[in-house]
């Protein structure tokens, strides 16, 4: 398994719609000075950088090349990492395997996205083949639109278990100070918001966000003098689909369900957990849109299938119930793509030290699981403790 | 520098034309479209088809080879959307025009593999897992090789 690995220092901005104020160096510096606090050293500790974004959002390649400085790169090894949805869980996941490899002590990962700069739509649409499906594709509404449909049909679920979904997470989002949407929302204002793709209504999808999170990763003895409770990354899993969502001919509802099962149960068997919902205490699984969040749950294996709607309309994925999900409000209330994967492991990091203030989730808080999902297929998850 | 500053934007227009390249295996379905067929090439090792077809299979990281199959013009639909909202359109470098419907339907002959394209059904009523569908072509002197060739998917009443 290599080195031991934990979370040492995480800091992340707050998240917007628009930030005219700042540029994307300044944008990422901050998220990294605040990770640097938290865990009380300087950038000179630091053996290692990884930074992540979605490129072609802002327009520009190599987007690393505008901003070493204030990521603190500046003559360091590092790497630049882009999986789409995932970059930031990617990130996370290379800036493990550097430590874990025993060959850096201290490793900086920063995930960030300024979507203030262009509609995020047009990049996204270029990762669709031109010639088969760019015409068609309606990006990654499309794709939560096509699983809520078949999540309805083949579960009985209504519209309503959905909206409620979207109603906690903003309840959630709310106890949040990072969170960009801080919504006060009601059941029946989700359902009477407008349809983009059927059954995804506006309120069901994500926002676009300007934003950072930066963490600091360190080996057993970097962690030994952590000033924070150190959070120990005890495992991580990437699974890879077919390029493409229809390349492949799938004929699975939505193809990365694949991947993302896969990559769940190898978790789950490399480390003895045998029941879900009673082994992890919370999860932060990246829910880009409220319906997407039925089939994470079933897929995570957290319920059975054709289930999660009803332990959802039975809201025990609030912060004080039984099977807390996405308490810090998840991707549906707060954005930055390139950020998004690394805030999913942030937060859960805060939960398991104890830290997360007015969204530290009701029960004893000794194990995560976080991740990240993407339309181009890749995805990534962590199980993170408080025991090393 | 804080406070009343003034912040300075600036808007940065990008207008490029890319090449994209078929190459032989998307280019052989393509083709077929022309001709109005709807092909799908098998892999020598598992057997299954890849629609569209591909160079390389991924699960066993071969050659494709040779070996077409003409799918049925009628499937079953397996899962679809409306969209509703208007979007930027990479393709044609313009706002796309709604409402259009899209499916994922399975081929008669192709059971494992899945086509996609639009609906000529809007209703939301009138759409369900499970339909049977047909391919609309184009006339053969309007076709140019392109998923366009076919207009849509009609319903196939039962």
């Amino acid at each position: 398994m290599g080195e031991k690995v934990a979370i040492i220092g995480l800091g992340q901005t707050d998240h917007k719609y628009i930030r005219p104020d700042i540029d994307h160096e300044e944008l990422i510096n901050q998220a990294v000075r605040l990770a640097l606090e938290d865990a009380d050293l300087t950038i000179r500790d630091i053996d290692a950088v990884i930074m992540d974004n979605m490129d072609l959002f802002e327009g520009h390649y190599l987007a690393d090349a505008m901003s070493v400085d204030g990521a603190g790169m500046y003559m360091k090894q590092g790497l630049k990492i882009n999986t789409g949805g995932t970059s930031g869980a990617s990130a996370v996941a290379a800036g493990w395997h550097h430590v874990a490899s025993g060959l850096f002590k201290k490793v900086l990962v920063v995930g960030w996205q300024k979507q203030d700069a262009a509609p995020s739509i047009a990049a996204l649409v270029t990762a669709r083949e031109p010639f088969y499906d760019r015409g068609m594709a309606a990006g990654a509404v499309g794709i939560f639109a096509t699983m809520g449909l078949r999540y309805m049909q083949e579960s009985g679920c209504g519209e309503e278990p959905a909206a409620l979904a979207r109603v906690i997470m903003a309840d959630n989002a709310r106890r949040n100070p990072h969170a960009h949407l801080k919504l006060n929302l009601t059941v029946d204002e989700v359902l009477k918001s407008r349809v983009l793709v059927w059954p995804v209504r506006l309120l069901h999808m994500s926002p676009t966000s300007c934003g950072a999170c930066a963490l600091v990763l360190g080996d057993e003895a970097s962690a030994r003098r952590s000033p924070k409770r150190p959070v120990w990354i005890k495992d991580s899993v990437t699974a890879h689909r077919e390029q493409s969502v229809w390349r492949g001919g799938c004929v699975e509802p939505i193809p990365t369900t694949t991947a993302l099962e896969v990559a769940a149960a190898k978790l789950y068997k490399r480390n003895g957990i045998t029941n879900p919902a009673r082994d992890i205490d919370l999860w932060e699984l990246y829910t880009p849109s409220s319906w997407a969040l039925f089939s994470w749950m079933e897929l995570y294996s957290i319920c059975d299938k054709g289930q999660a709607w009803r332990l959802v309309e039975k809201e025990a994925i609030r912060i004080e119930g039984e099977i807390p999900i996405e308490p810090s409000g998840g991707v549906v209330s707060t954005n930055p793509i390139g950020a998004s994967g690394v805030i999913r492991v942030a937060e859960a990091a805060l939960q398991l030290r104890g830290e997360a203030g007015e969204r530290q989730v009701t029960k004893k808080a000794e194990t995560a699981v976080a991740a990240a999902w993407g339309a181009c297929h890749w995805i990534v998850n962590f199980l993170l403790s408080r025991n090393a | 520098m804080e406070g009343d500053q003034e912040l300075l934007e600036i808007v940065i227009p990008l207008d490029l034309k890319y090449k994209w390249s078929a190459g032989p295996h998307l280019g052989t379905f393509l083709l077929g479209l022309k001709a109005g067929k709807i092909l799908a090439n098998r892999c020598p090792s598992c057997g299954r088809l890849q629609l569209p077809p591909t160079p390389v299979c991924g699960r066993c990281h071969i050659a494709m080879g040779q070996e077409w199959v003409e799918l049925g013009h009628r499937g079953t639909v397996v899962s679809y959307s409306f969209v509703a909202e208007p979007m930027y359109d990479a393709g044609i470098g313009d706002m796309r025009q709604v409402p259009y419907t899209i499916a994922a339907v399975v081929l008669d002959g192709g059971p494992d593999v899945a086509f996609f394209h639009r609906l000529e059904e809007s209703d939301p009523q009138r759409v369900r897992v499970g339909m049977r569908v047909e391919a609309v072509f184009k006339p053969p002197e309007e076709r140019e090789a392109s998923m366009e060739d076919i207009l849509h998917f009609r319903t196939v009443e039962p």
